[in-house]
């Protein structure tokens, strides 16, 4: 593949898409090989990966590149959970549908653990997934909306670093000080 | 920013929190916005939860000015201050504000304070830069020195001067010439202003899009410089008396960037009048004359060249079947319609003008009590994508019409069937608008379980429902609604006297209810309403006025969990001292209605209310006046806090079909 088409400078109008096809037609069948931060292999289909954005970008800058992809930020578990939703999400690419999506992505966070979707967001942040990390930010504020501050520690798995003082003061100002947001 | 987290469930992944950008924690605070209670907990959750909550939060609420450095130290980033639930803000609390929120404040709501001067409006004015809006409504005392110090406020764009009705032209004269960058401005009810002050904020503020001159002193001596103003969009001239026929008579032209006019109540305009006040306005979309001329063929002709027309308002007017038909023969189709109220309103004449507007979307008939079942076949049949329909009180339309608006009408979002003949059959068919989001059925008579428990299977999206009086519905028809519709927020079941506190255990399931109406309901006792308030966490307005059987057992839980209550009626119900003392310690509990009960003494209440630092109005029976000292009233009116004293004597309960057929003779 040449990599005239990565430059626009060079790019004519007859080049560009006479490559971009072949491109296609090459790669649609092929496999990225990607590597998580606990040493598991994932090969995944080419447009599946093609939605990590953190993963196109890297292949933009090295087009012909067939090396295993180090996903050093990404543990395999939460991993292939993402692999789950974006595979879902191409479905949609080809045929949009905004209600049957959202009904696809309110089963997909439905069906997961507390514990899921918390280690899903960095991944989702890391491979820069807009659509999936914005479903997952929606799904947690839903789970955590009309909750005790004990349940959202135990939501995050976070240990309360606020002295009995800090935290009795706090809620006394929460009580007597102010309301909330009205709606913009 | 250092985080200390760790996930325990997670030991091989250790911090993952520490991955995420503060960015992310923004975009779920964006989707909490729900329930205040629910930013409070996230703030305490660990330290930089706490902060990443303060430099997110743009807009706050404050109950209590003694708090506000406090707060506006926390949060830094506030840039829109919401004072309503502060009666007692003063020119101390505004200074801190100023010295505080500096540049970064760009909207400010002090409607609902009255204890600051100029002084404070003086400091907002120099040191919040950035300010852009104000709401000054209902500082009755401020004089035209205050106006002087908000037109130091050079990049005010929106000012709300709603009953401000010391200041004179001197001092609009002043905010003209220093807010230039004005877009809106409301001078309601500002008595003191006359055709000089308006005239000079057309002069001056050639940014006006919106502008409110209601009930003011003025002639048509200010038309022309307003009608000149190149980006007037929205001009309310309600209650204008001043202006008349013959002054509009002499208008040259009209403003052709007007969009939407209100001349409700102007008695002295009529069509000839009005002819003159649009000439031009060919993008005119919205017309309001509620209480103004009547609608005859002559006044139906002279709109019939307005070609962007959307919406129009005609409540109260006397209307003829000409008048409407000449409407419907506009070569316009509006998309909303008010004829609420309005005097003449046939079948004859509301037939033809629904046939001709096939694409109404609103359309309000509420007490055009001449209408029959005619009217409904035609609206049915032609405006099916009605999405609200309100006709409260038309009494001639049968039963079965009802069965048409659910066959034909399916995109129906709110409707309002108060007072109707709607019947089990008419729920049914009504029950397959599944989008129907509000549902009014208060006083129908002929509504029972078996038709609501349709509405509870289908209308899934239900948020508020109006059953008061509609003496047939019980539990049954209670619990179906709370099973099916789980948004549910508000509820009326007023004088509904079979519900128990089944109804109230089910609908303790429903936690976005805020609004809960149960007058005169004598079977639900203490227990359920103990449910509804573990469950309902985000409740604003309860009124259980006439319940004997809740007693102080039900004030204990809802002190404890309800922390979003504003406004409470327990009058004719067994709440004592004890109960009323637990509520005064709702932060924003703001309004206490409290009439005949037994077991309050006067030493209870004045405890109660002393303890209780947000509120701002209580009713009380007469009776308590003479028998607490003057000074304590003094005080908690100098707080901010209005009493409204009330000596009716207890009133025993009528029975709710007697109380329609009573109802009814007033009426006639």
């Amino acid at each position: 593949m040449s990599s005239s088409a990565e430059n626009p400078t060079l790019t004519t109008e007859i080049t560009k898409p006479s490559t971009e096809i072949a491109t296609e037609t090459a790669q649609s069948a092929k496999k990225i090989n990607l590597k998580t931060s606990d040493d598991q292999i994932f090969e995944v289909e080419e447009s599946v990966a093609m939605e990590f954005a953190t993963v196109k970008s890297f292949f933009e800058d090295a087009p012909s590149s067939t090396d295993t992809v180090p996903l050093p930020n990404v543990p395999a578990k939460p991993f292939s959970q993402v692999i789950e939703f974006c595979k879902e999400q191409i479905k949609f690419k080809a045929n949009p549908d905004e209600t049957e999506k959202k009904k696809s992505n309110s089963e997909f966070v439905k069906e997961k653990t507390n514990e899921d979707l918390v280690e899903m967001i960095p991944v989702a942040n890391y491979l820069e997934i807009k659509d999936l990390l914005d479903v997952l930010n929606q799904a947690v504020a839903d789970r955590i909306q009309n909750r005790s501050v004990e349940y959202v520690r135990s939501f995050f798995g976070i240990d309360n670093d606020f002295t009995s003082e800090e935290e009795a003061l706090l809620r006394e100002e929460h009580a007597w000080a102010f309301e909330d947001v009205d709606e913009d | 920013m250092k985080r200390q987290k760790t996930l325990e469930t997670n030991a091989n992944n250790g911090n993952l929190f520490d991955l995420l950008s503060e960015e992310i924690v923004f975009t779920i605070l964006d989707f909490i916005d729900t329930n205040p209670l629910d930013r409070k907990s996230f703030s305490l959750v660990c330290k930089s939860f706490y902060i990443i909550e303060s430099k997110h939060r743009k807009n706050l609420t404050p109950l209590r000015q003694e708090h506000l450095p406090r707060i506006l130290n926390r949060y830094p980033h506030v840039n829109h201050l919401d004072l309503s639930l502060c009666p007692r803000i003063n020119d101390n609390s505004l200074n801190v504000i100023s010295n505080t929120c500096k540049d970064s404040l760009n909207s400010i709501d002090l409607s609902k304070s009255r204890f600051f001067s100029y002084n404070g409006l003086m400091s907002l004015a120099l040191n919040c830069k950035n300010l852009v809006s104000i709401d000054l409504s209902n500082a009755t005392e401020l004089r035209d020195s205050a106006a002087a110090a908000v037109a130091e406020a050079k990049n005010l764009e929106r000012l709300w001067l709603g009953r401000c009705k010391l200041i004179t032209d001197m001092g609009i004269g002043c905010i003209a010439v220093g807010c230039k960058k004005l877009r809106l401005i409301s001078l309601k009810w500002c008595i003191s202003v006359s055709d000089l002050g308006v005239g000079l904020i057309a002069v001056k503020c050639k940014e006006i899009r919106s502008l409110d001159l209601s009930y003011l002193p003025i002639t048509n001596k200010c038309l022309p410089s307003i009608l000149k103003l190149q980006h007037l969009e929205d001009i309310v001239l309600e209650g204008c008396f001043g202006i008349d026929d013959d002054s509009l008579a002499a208008l040259k032209h009209g403003c052709q960037s007007m969009k939407a006019l209100d001349i409700s109540s102007c008695q002295h305009i009529s069509h000839v009048g009005l002819s003159s006040l649009i000439s031009g306005a060919g993008s005119l979309q919205q017309l309001t004359l509620a209480y103004a001329c009547p609608v005859t063929l002559a006044l139906a002709n002279s709109l019939n060249r307005l070609s962007m027309l959307q919406s129009v308002k005609l409540d109260g007017c006397a209307v003829t079947s000409a008048g409407l038909t000449a409407i419907g023969n506009w070569c316009i189709s509006l998309s909303e319609l008010s004829l609420s109220k309005c005097l003449g309103v046939t079948d004859e004449g509301l037939s033809s003008l629904v046939t001709k507007n096939k694409d109404l979307k609103k359309l309000d008939i509420t007490c055009c009590r001449k209408i029959t079942g005619v009217s409904i076949a035609y609206i049915t049949n032609s405006c099916t994508n009605l999405t609200s329909l309100r006709m409260e009180s038309c009494t001639l339309v049968p039963s079965e019409a009802f069965v048409l608006i659910g066959q034909r009408c399916q995109f129906l979002e709110e409707l309002d069937l108060t007072d109707n003949e709607i019947d089990d059959e008419g729920l049914k068919s009504i029950s397959r608008c599944s989008n129907l989001s509000s549902l009014k059925l208060g006083i129908c008579l002929n509504i029972s379980d078996e038709g609501l428990s349709h509405v509870g299977m289908k209308c899934t999206k239900l948020t508020e429902l109006d059953l008061y009086r509609s003496a047939g519905i019980s539990d049954m028809g209670i619990i179906a609604i709370s099973r099916g519709c789980p948004g549910l927020e508000m509820i009326n079941m007023s004088y509904c006297i079979d519900i128990t506190d089944r109804s109230l255990l089910s609908l303790s399931k429903c936690s976005r209810l805020n609004t809960f109406e149960s007058r005169g309901c004598p079977l639900i006792t203490s227990l359920g309403l103990a449910a509804i308030a573990v469950g309902c966490r985000q409740l604003i307005k309860l009124d259980i006025k006439k319940c004997h059987n809740i007693g102080d057992a039900a004030m204990l839980p809802l002190a404890h969990f309800s922390q979003n209550l504003r406004q409470i009626t327990v009058s004719y119900s067994s709440v004592t001292d004890l109960g009323l003392l637990a509520l005064a310690s709702i932060s924003c509990l703001q309004s206490m209605t409290v009439l005949h009960l037994k077991g309050l003494t006067p030493s209870g209440l004045a405890a109660a209310v002393l303890a209780c630092g947000g509120l701002t109005k209580v009713k009380l029976h007469l009776y308590f006046k003479s028998l607490l000292p003057q000074p304590l009233f003094e005080h908690l009116e100098a707080r901010g806090c209005v009493f409204e004293w009330r000596d009716k004597e207890f009133q025993a309960e009528l029975d709710p079909k007697c109380y329609k057929f009573q109802w009814e003779d007033i009426a006639q």
